[in-house]
């Protein structure tokens, strides 16, 4: 007597993103092994990530051989007026479809990692080793050249722009100092209310090097390597006091420190780690974002050579970690956390940024080889890029019994013009049989957009596919997977409904 | 009888020069021994009432005075000693009070700050230790140098500083105050033996005043004697002088007689009386002689009577011509007088 089909559905498959650290037998089916290229989207969803057009136009020519542009920053004068400032070539650049070399003349830049803040209508640039540059509205120039500059100004390779004032910090040869100016002047760096703050003894655990310094609920935080100092009252620097430490977690990466609005982000020697707002505790809880690829990010940061960058969208409402020498970008989803307090995390691979920026606008800038390029569209430049999903061995709760996959049916959200290959496999066994299927051309209808005597677009506006796979094989343990060349379209994994048959015990 | 008047004229005029003449002489004598009179009593009073040295001894020691007014303040040896031995101790004294006021400032700042220093640095420990809670302790500043609470320590361990130099100082010149009102009182005492001996010998002048009074009185009271005494002589003298001359007159009237005119009366040797009896009673060693001691010219008229022409002109001679002691008593006196 034939068995009747079991029906195994797996709704928002990977939505909980990729789980590294725990036993894959047994977890959830919404955790993955790989999201690849991957966000989880709007509705909680494991989709394609968008791709990224090139707006530079002139990148080659003036960045030559060089990475490519390593730093953007996007300056709102008071007047309103928006440049974006880069760097790249041991040049500083204005524009972005074309870049303008506005390096100060008599400057010598040997790197471009520069951090970039604005203050009080004034743009900073610092980096280790290098005088701070100014911008003032006219001409970007040497801070120490710019009228009203007064004191030493500080060679640091962090800056934060806050609480009035600009506060700096790693030097070369001091890592133990935060030095900050006076009160709205940033090139002033004697007189008035500025000064310097020495963590060398305030250490709660041996002595320590400050990687980065942030500002958040009211706190001026210092990011030891494998410490973090807590500092209230920092609006009146010279009577700002220690509230807490913390101590076995620190920042191993500058621009890995985010400001999500709600919550402070950065990266540790043991994973990405946020702050919890508080505000009417004093404490300060943290939480292990990275909590289900620790290992992975631990063991990538460690190998990264070149600067570890971070970036935070709350449009997109990620989180992105980019580590250069890996040439991986790590997506935490930002919208929620999980119950154990990690947050949904997927990989970027191919698109290897160099550094990114968030505007005024929302849209989110990356630095490239060829240029400033904008994370937009689903394609990189003009080539299409793969994403992929791989879900956990599963069983299905039944650990025992053989699995006939027999069919799956799917349920993906756009995919116009995608080739897609659905993998499932058994065992634990990378072999996975495939099966490829591309979506047809469907459009989508663009609400508000007249085009009368154009083709009519009167479609949903949602392009749903649900393509039928037969499945073939057995095992007792199932590992499905699905790779699209994503090509100029979104694409996300609704639903997966396995037929599967259960055999005999073994 | 023209010629026995002319005669007669001229010889009362010679009586009563001489008698004139020796009414001044004794006016002289009688001036003169009233000068010599009159400086023995000075001499006298003098002596009397010379100032006598004495000599006042206490317990403190012997005042002597001498014969110039001056007086010596002995002390005995003990006061000797004391009073060098308070002088020592205030001269000690007096040297602080000269000494540098900057040095005795600084050793009492000194001592000020030490007292101060345990607390200071009680309250800097305990201001490190909040300041390294707090995360603050490497803290520098612009505004402050460190932090405020760093500045408000060591602001008020300057102004402790600051007050405690003040203080110093104040001080220091209190004590110097106090040194000088010491040693003025070292000094004082040490010259109280000496001033008890200024009293002692005030009250040794009283009591040498009341042996001297008696001495002054006595001189004072013999020179008024003396002066009285004088006086009268000088009056017995005048009265004296007067009688002789009145005397002398009279015998010269006697003599040559007195009047003129229907009133001229002769004497006995103007033929006033018988020519036979016309004789000088008063002839030398005659009993008038003796008993009125009549002068030698006059004593001896007779025989300028008896000799007529020489006679008369030895008469003349006699009375013009005078005694040569009482000429020359006359150029004493006029020597004198222009001495």
């Amino acid at each position: 007597m034939a068995q009747q089909l079991q029906p195994l559905t797996i709704a928002a498959p990977g939505f909980a993103g990729i789980n590294t650290q725990d036993s894959p037998i047994g977890l959830d089916p919404s955790f993955a092994s790989i999201a690849d290229n991957c966000v989880i989207d709007q509705l909680g969803r494991v989709g394609a990530r968008k791709g990224y057009e090139t707006v530079t136009t002139n990148g080659s020519s003036v960045l030559g051989t060089s990475k490519g542009i390593e730093a953007i920053h996007e300056f709102i004068e008071y007047d309103g007026t928006v440049t974006v400032f880069s760097a790249g070539n041991n040049k500083i650049f204005t524009g972005t479809t074309t870049l303008t070399d506005v390096t100060p003349s008599g400057t010598t830049i040997t790197a471009n990692n520069w951090k970039i803040v604005s203050l009080a209508d004034n743009l900073f640039f610092y980096q280790r080793g290098h005088k701070p540059l100014l911008y003032d509205g006219s001409a970007l120039t040497e801070a120490e050249d710019a009228s009203n500059a007064s004191g030493t100004q500080p060679q640091g390779n962090e800056v934060l722009a806050a609480f009035g004032r600009l506060w700096v910090a790693d030097l070369t040869g001091n890592k133990h100092t935060i030095y900050f100016s006076d009160l709205l002047h940033g090139r002033k760096w004697s007189g008035g209310s500025s000064g310097s703050l020495d963590v060398t003894n305030v250490w709660p655990a041996g002595y320590d090097e400050i990687t980065s310094i942030a500002s958040h609920n009211d706190f001026l935080i210092i990011f030891g390597k494998r410490s973090i100092l807590v500092y209230s009252g920092a609006s009146t620097p010279a009577s700002m006091v220690l509230a807490d430490t913390i101590v076995g977690v620190g920042c191993i990466a500058r621009d890995s420190v985010k400001n999500t609005g709600v919550d402070l982000i950065f990266l540790s020697e043991d994973g990405v780690r946020s702050f919890q707002r508080v505000v009417q505790e004093k404490s300060m809880p943290m939480r292990d974002i990275s909590k289900n690829v620790r290992s992975d990010i631990t063991y990538l940061a460690r190998l990264q050579t070149l600067p570890i960058k971070a970036h935070y969208s709350a449009d997109e409402a990620f989180y992105l970690l980019s580590f250069e020498t890996s040439e991986i970008v790590y997506c935490f989803d930002m919208r929620s956390a999980l119950q154990d307090g990690s947050h949904r995390v997927t990989t970027w691979s191919v698109i290897n940024p160099l550094c990114f920026a968030l505007t005024a606008s929302g849209d989110t800038y990356i630095g490239k080889s060829t240029g400033i390029v904008k994370y937009e569209g689903y394609l990189d430049n003009t080539e299409k890029f793969q994403m992929r999903y791989f879900s956990n061995p599963m069983d299905f709760g039944n650990t025992s019994n053989l699995k006939f996959l027999k069919k799956f049916n799917l349920t993906i959200i756009g995919g116009q013009n995608t080739e897609t290959a659905l993998n499932w496999g058994y065992d634990y066994l990378s072999d996975y049989s495939k099966q490829s299927f591309t979506f047809g051309t469907s459009n989508i209808a663009e609400y508000g957009i007249s085009e009368y005597n154009e083709e009519g677009e009167y479609s949903s506006s949602i392009v749903i596919q649900t393509p039928k796979v037969n499945g073939s094989g057995s095992g007792s343990v199932v590992t499905f997977g699905i790779e699209a060349q994503i090509n100029n379209a979104a694409f996300s994994i609704q639903k997966i409904d396995i037929l599967a048959l259960l055999g005999r015990l073994i | 009888m023209a010629d026995g008047g002319f005669l007669t004229d001229l010889l009362n005029l010679g009586s009563n020069y001489y008698t004139q003449q020796q009414g001044i002489s004794d006016t002289l004598d009688i001036g003169r021994g009233a000068l010599g009179a009159a400086t023995e009593m000075g001499t006298t009073a003098v002596g009397t009432s010379a100032f006598k040295p004495f000599t006042v001894t206490t317990g403190t020691g012997s005042t002597t005075t001498d014969a110039t007014g001056g007086f010596n303040l002995g002390l005995t040896p003990q006061q000797l000693e004391r009073q060098k031995a308070l002088q020592t101790q205030a001269n000690t004294l007096f040297g602080g009070v000269t000494g540098d006021v900057s040095q005795a400032s600084s050793d009492l700042y000194n001592q000020i700050r030490g007292l101060q220093l345990p607390e200071e640095q009680r309250r800097q420990q305990m201001l490190n230790q909040q300041l390294q809670a707090q995360g603050r302790g490497g803290l520098r500043t612009a505004q402050y140098g460190g932090t405020p609470e760093q500045f408000a320590l060591s602001k008020a361990q300057e102004e402790a500083k600051n007050a405690a130099a003040y203080q110093a100082r104040t001080q220091a010149l209190g004590e110097q105050q106090q040194q000088l009102g010491l040693g003025a009182g070292l000094l004082g005492q040490s010259y109280i033996p000496q001033q008890q001996q200024l009293a002692a010998l005030s009250a040794g002048t009283n009591l040498a005043n009341i042996a001297n009074v008696g001495g002054r009185t006595g001189a004072q009271l013999q020179t008024q004697a003396g002066l009285s005494g004088l006086e009268a002589l000088l009056q017995a003298q005048q009265q004296a002088g007067a009688l002789r001359q009145g005397r002398d007159q009279d015998l010269v009237s006697l003599l040559l007689g007195s009047g003129s005119g229907i009133n001229a009366t002769g004497g006995l040797l103007t033929g006033g009386g018988d020519s036979s009896t016309n004789s000088n009673p008063f002839t030398n060693d005659s009993w008038l002689d003796q008993l009125y001691d009549t002068p030698d010219w006059l004593s001896s008229l007779d025989d300028i009577f008896s000799s007529s022409g020489g006679g008369l002109f030895g008469l003349l001679s006699s009375l013009f011509g005078g005694n040569e002691e009482e000429e020359e008593d006359e150029d004493d006196e006029n020597e004198e007088g222009e001495t």
